[in-house]
């Protein structure tokens, strides 16, 4: 029974997308009920396949699409990391864009590639071989244009156009890396340590070169300059869907797509030894800074957080490319961290736009006092990424820190000082503003935002609090973290 | 009495703080400050030390216990909080920001009485941030000019003091392999990291010139707030270096010598400075300054001289404790101050004030005083280079903070009257003044009282009673007024230049642009086109092409093999 779990995890989000597109504009209820359904439905199996996983099953699905290429599903502990992460901020998500689009137009529409865009990171989380991750990162690509276009204005188009043209680009470096991959290696089937076998010795320019082109791939949906440039623009899509795709969906897609061809495909051994770690690691440091410089000169708020997040992302690949267990530990645990940091910031900054049209930093004064609840789960998550402790930033930065100098880098403790400056400087500012400012006259009259859209991002801070304060439990993204390290590090 | 598990001493604000968010319970939350951190107090005063206790879920695993010598920091620093709570709730009585600040104030008290008994580097650090940031709202609290520059320097001295801290914990802790706070007195601790940590203490310690915030943050933030800011937080710095130098263990002469420099620039500076504050609460701050200085001084020396850390510790401690007592109570009586008009209450109130001033400045039989003198006796056993050194820099502390006093007495003296403030927050000041005189004994510190006084000791209280009489006589006489600095040292100096933000020139300049290829503006390196990509992807596929016959031969077979199967 558990064998199929898989699909039947990927079929929640998959099969609901053609589902929601079928029910009439104004069945809303209807719509609703699906979505929410799915969501459960789907975050229930999602612990259901933690535990097969726990207990050391790991379910394993293959259908051959054409000799030599199977469509590869199956769960292990990184996959798991991914679903848990995509299943809870879906549900998340998902109550909050229902009541952010309460009347708006084209609802069907979006909550139909809502649904395919999570269907497609689940796919990616469970993807077995190259080929599969593949095609649900495509996939991903073509099931958020819709939404980044969504609100249908000349700005809108020209970020999707924008978004369009990197995306289909670094897909395209993809593909051109995998099919010459599985020129080189076969079926190439994630496996920890890589799939490579004696190829380096053999093939190491062709290896290097495949690297730079899946990595060039990925990298663009990891935000990794220079490829960064469509995710500032994609913040005029709707605060969901900007949630969704900073915190779970495309980033996230990219940065786990790193994780697992340093890890999987190529293993962490082979990538040191081509020479591949350090320059991997000096771009993550790079964007690292050079997010947060362009974070600082940004007026609108969500253009601040979105520089923030093509900076936060980075400590994803620095973790995974230094080499060293506990940097990954660091890495990985941020993939976690960042995605409810991120989603608490952007649902907030969501909640201020709707409540009181306020979108850029300057305008922010006063917000602690006209949105109290919002503005604490903006501050927790904006402490948060400047690593403030007991809250989950902090603890990917310790990890993060240990392991630059377990791999004998000891400049990345430079490095996460000056992030973490630079991270206060353009926060605080903002928190300043919302809780010592007075709010401009006349502007208590905002509207009631109703519980769907308060509650989303109290319920994500709250997870940033449990996830720093109960890091040594087991099943915390830390316990977990250091569990999959575990398996690579041997 | 009852024994409280130590998880409870820092939890007790939290508590108060969750139960705040129920707006209906927010009069009762009020009345209940001031008690909470009477846990920590019943920890600290009992006959037993209690059991320490091992949390494994809480952040990296978590230790709490409560070692010797910080019982007598959680003696002071929960009857300051307790005290100067009691004040605050009756000064913000009527307040809009009151929710806010207690909030702040609580998440304050939490983590300075957590770090000091958290064992492990996470969690110590943890209420280390917690105190640092949200003193920044206590900072900010009264909302005008003068909070919002200070709150502006605090912040940026505390956040690089807590990244300093940051840095230099994980250094030492992965260098020592261990994640307890002890272990950063362990000799594979490198270098730079006691630096760094020291770097993050001594910012909160008010050492010299990392001190900017410290005057203006205790002159803008309100009375009570000030007390703690300065009488426990302070001290929570002290701790800090107590606990991560090797004290005792080895010697570290660099160390030793900056400190010792650091502290003679404290000395000197804090009286020539706080003299011309125009404000009682900044010139208190610039007694804590050189008061700090002197703790400074004692560390330097213990660096420099292992063997005298027996000695000179618990002389630190008596200073400390003293310092916290004193120096509150001096904070709480400026709201008492102000609240009586001028005339016989008010020289009575002053009268009073002058209990714990003369204590600071060493009067024969004060607290001030046995401090000092245990600090003296325990330099004694120094080399003969130092010991010169020492006196002096003694007298000098002794005679700066005496002509502090009195200038902070005076200008109290003179301070207008307020009516806005409540007559009733003398209660919790009268209650800090008999602990001026108590308060060693409670904190179970009992330094040899039976020291005889001798006319030296008296030297530096006179020299500034003649200098300060001095200063009267020829400013009154000579019709000189002294203009009051600018707050802030040379910070206060530097203005903002505003400019004119060309908004609309701005907007159109594209600067969403995040490739910074726009002086070319060529169309093919416009991100619009993603024309590096598919650049990229046109050099890949030429590589493509140049390496694929090199690998073509062996390349099918392995696929072969696969689908036979």
């Amino acid at each position: 029974m558990s064998q199929f779990l898989p699909i039947a995890i990927l079929m929640t989000s998959l099969g609901a997308a053609p589902i929601i597109l079928m029910i009439p504009e104004n069945a809303s209820r209807l719509r609703t009920t699906v979505n929410l359904t799915a969501a459960t439905l789907k975050l229930m199996l999602v612990v259901w396949l933690t535990i097969v996983v726990v207990q050391g099953g790991s379910p394993d699905l293959r259908f051959t699409v054409a000799p030599g290429l199977d469509l590869h599903l199956k769960a292990d502990a990184l996959s798991i990391l991914f679903l848990a992460l995509s299943a809870i901020l879906w549900l998340i998500t998902t109550i909050y864009a229902i009541g952010y689009l309460e009347n708006g137009a084209d609802r069907g529409r979006f909550f139909g590639f809502f649904s395919l865009c999570v269907a497609s990171t689940v796919g990616i989380a469970m993807a077995g071989n190259l080929f599969t991750f593949l095609i649900f990162f495509e996939l991903l690509t073509l099931a958020t244009y819709p939404l980044v276009v969504h609100r249908g204005t000349a700005e809108a188009h020209r970020a999707g156009k924008i978004y369009l043209a990197y995306t289909l680009g670094g897909g395209l470096a993809l593909t051109v890396g995998t099919i010459w991959l599985y020129a080189l290696a076969g079926d190439v089937t994630f496996t920890p340590q890589g799939v490579l076998g004696d190829l380096p010795q053999t093939e190491s320019i062709a290896l290097i070169a495949i690297f730079v082109l899946l990595i060039a791939g990925v990298g663009v949906k990891a935000a990794l300059v220079p490829l960064h440039g469509w995710l500032p623009l994609s913040m005029v899509a709707p605060a969901p869907v900007s949630a969704l795709l900073h915190a779970v969906a495309v980033v996230k897609a990219g940065a786990f797509g790193i994780m697992r061809i340093v890890y999987d495909v190529y293993g962490i051994e082979n990538v040191q030894e081509l020479g591949l770690a350090t320059p991997l690691a000096l771009l993550a440091a790079l964007t690292i800074i050079w997010g947060s410089v362009c974070a600082l000169t940004q007026d609108d708020l969500k253009k601040r957080l979105a520089y923030s997040t093509v900076s936060q992302v980075s400590y994803i690949t620095l973790g995974i490319a230094l080499v060293s267990p506990l940097a990954a530990i660091g890495g990985l645990t941020h993939l976690i961290h960042q995605g409810i940091m991120k989603i608490t910031l952007f649902l907030a900054a969501g909640n201020f736009a709707e409540g009181h049209k306020v979108k850029t930093v300057s305008a922010m004064n006063g917000m602690g006092r006209l949105m109290p609840i919002s503005m604490m789960a903006f501050t927790i998550g904006a402490l948060g990424m400047i690593g403030v402790p007991p809250l989950a930033g902090f603890l990917s930065k310790w990890y993060l820190g240990a392991g630059g100098l377990e791999a004998g880098q000891p400049a990345v403790i430079a490095l996460l000082a000056g992030s973490s400056l630079l991270n206060a400087a353009y926060f605080l500012p903002i928190l300043y503003r919302a809780w010592f400012l007075e709010p401009p006259t006349g502007a208590t009259a905002g509207r009631n935002l109703g519980w769907m859209l308060v509650l989303p991002p109290a319920v994500t801070a709250a997870l940033i609090v449990a996830a720093g304060l109960f890091a040594n439990a087991p099943f915390s993204p830390l316990g977990w973290t250091r569990f999959i390290v575990s398996l690579e590090y041997l | 009495m009852i024994d409280f598990p130590l998880w409870f001493i820092p939890s007790a604000p939290m508590v108060l703080v969750l139960a705040f968010c129920i707006t209906g319970l927010r009069p009762y939350i009020s009345v209940l400050v001031p008690l909470a951190p009477l846990p920590a107090l019943m920890v600290a005063l009992a006959d037993t030390a209690p059991m320490p206790l091992r949390l494994d879920w809480l952040l990296l695993g978590t230790d709490f216990a409560v070692t010797q010598i910080a019982i007598p920091f959680l003696v002071f620093t929960a009857l300051l909080w307790g005290f100067a709570g009691w004040q605050l709730m009756r000064m913000l009585a009527d307040d809009p920001a009151k929710n806010r600040t207690t909030v702040w104030f609580l998440f304050a008290m939490s983590g300075n009485l957590g770090l000091l008994i958290a064992q492990d580097i996470a969690a110590f650090y943890t209420f280390f941030a917690m105190m640092s940031v949200a003193s920044w709202g206590l900072i900010l609290h009264g909302g005008g000019a003068a909070q919002t520059f200070a709150g502006r320097v605090y912040i940026v001295f505390a956040i690089v003091g807590e990244v300093a801290l940051f840095a230099g914990l994980a250094i030492g802790s992965f260098a020592a392999g261990d994640l307890a706070l002890s272990a950063m007195t362990n000799e594979a601790v490198p270098m730079i990291a006691t630096v760094l940590v020291s770097l993050g203490f001594l910012i909160k310690l008010g050492a010299v010139p990392l001190h900017l915030w410290l005057p203006l943050a205790h002159a803008a933030a309100p009375a009570p707030a000030s007390a703690v800011l300065s009488g426990a937080m302070l001290k929570a710095g002290l701790f800090g270096l107590i606990t991560v130098l090797p004290l005792g263990q080895t010697a570290l002469p660099d160390f030793a010598a900056a400190f010792a420099a650091m502290a003679l620039a404290g000395l000197i500076l804090a009286p020539v400075l706080g003299l011309v504050q125009g404000d009682p609460k900044s010139v208190l701050a610039y007694s804590s300054i050189g008061q700090m200085s002197l703790i400074l001084l004692g560390l330097s020396v213990a660096l420099a001289i292992p063997e005298m850390w027996s000695l000179i510790s618990p002389a630190l401690v008596t200073l400390a404790v003293h310092h916290a007592f004193a120096k509150a109570a001096l904070f709480l009586g400026v709201p008492v101050v102000w609240s009586v008009e001028r005339g016989a209450m008010r020289i009575a109130v002053l009268a009073l004030l002058a209990l714990p001033a003369f204590a600071l400045a060493g009067l024969p039989g004060t607290s001030g005083w046995l401090a000092k003198d245990a600090l003296k006796v325990a330099l004694e056993g120094a080399s003969v280079g130092w010991t010169i050194w020492l006196g002096a820099a003694l007298f000098l502390a002794s005679f700066g903070t005496a002509l502090l006093m009195v200038r902070a007495l005076y200008l109290l003296a003179k301070a207008a009257y307020k009516p806005e403030i409540a007559r009733d927050t003398a209660l919790p000041w009268l209650m800090m003044t008999t602990l001026v005189v108590f308060g060693l004994g409670i904190a179970n510190i009992a330094p040899d009282a039976a020291k005889i006084t001798s006319m030296i000791d008296l030297l530096p209280l006179a020299t500034a009673g003649i200098f300060a009489v001095l200063c009267y006589v020829v400013f009154h006489y000579a019709g000189l007024r002294l203009e009051p600095a600018a707050s802030g040292e040379f910070l206060g100096l530097v203005r903002g230049v505003s400019r004119v933000v060309p908004t609309q020139k701005r907007k159109t300049r594209k600067r969403a642009h995040p490739l910074v290829f726009r002086r070319f503006d060529a169309g093919l390196l416009r991100p619009e086109h993603g024309a590096l990509a598919i650049l990229s992807m046109a050099v890949a596929l030429a590589l493509f092409t140049v390496l694929i016959p090199a690998t073509a031969p062996d390349a099918p077979s392995p696929p072969e093999i696969e689908y036979v199967k």
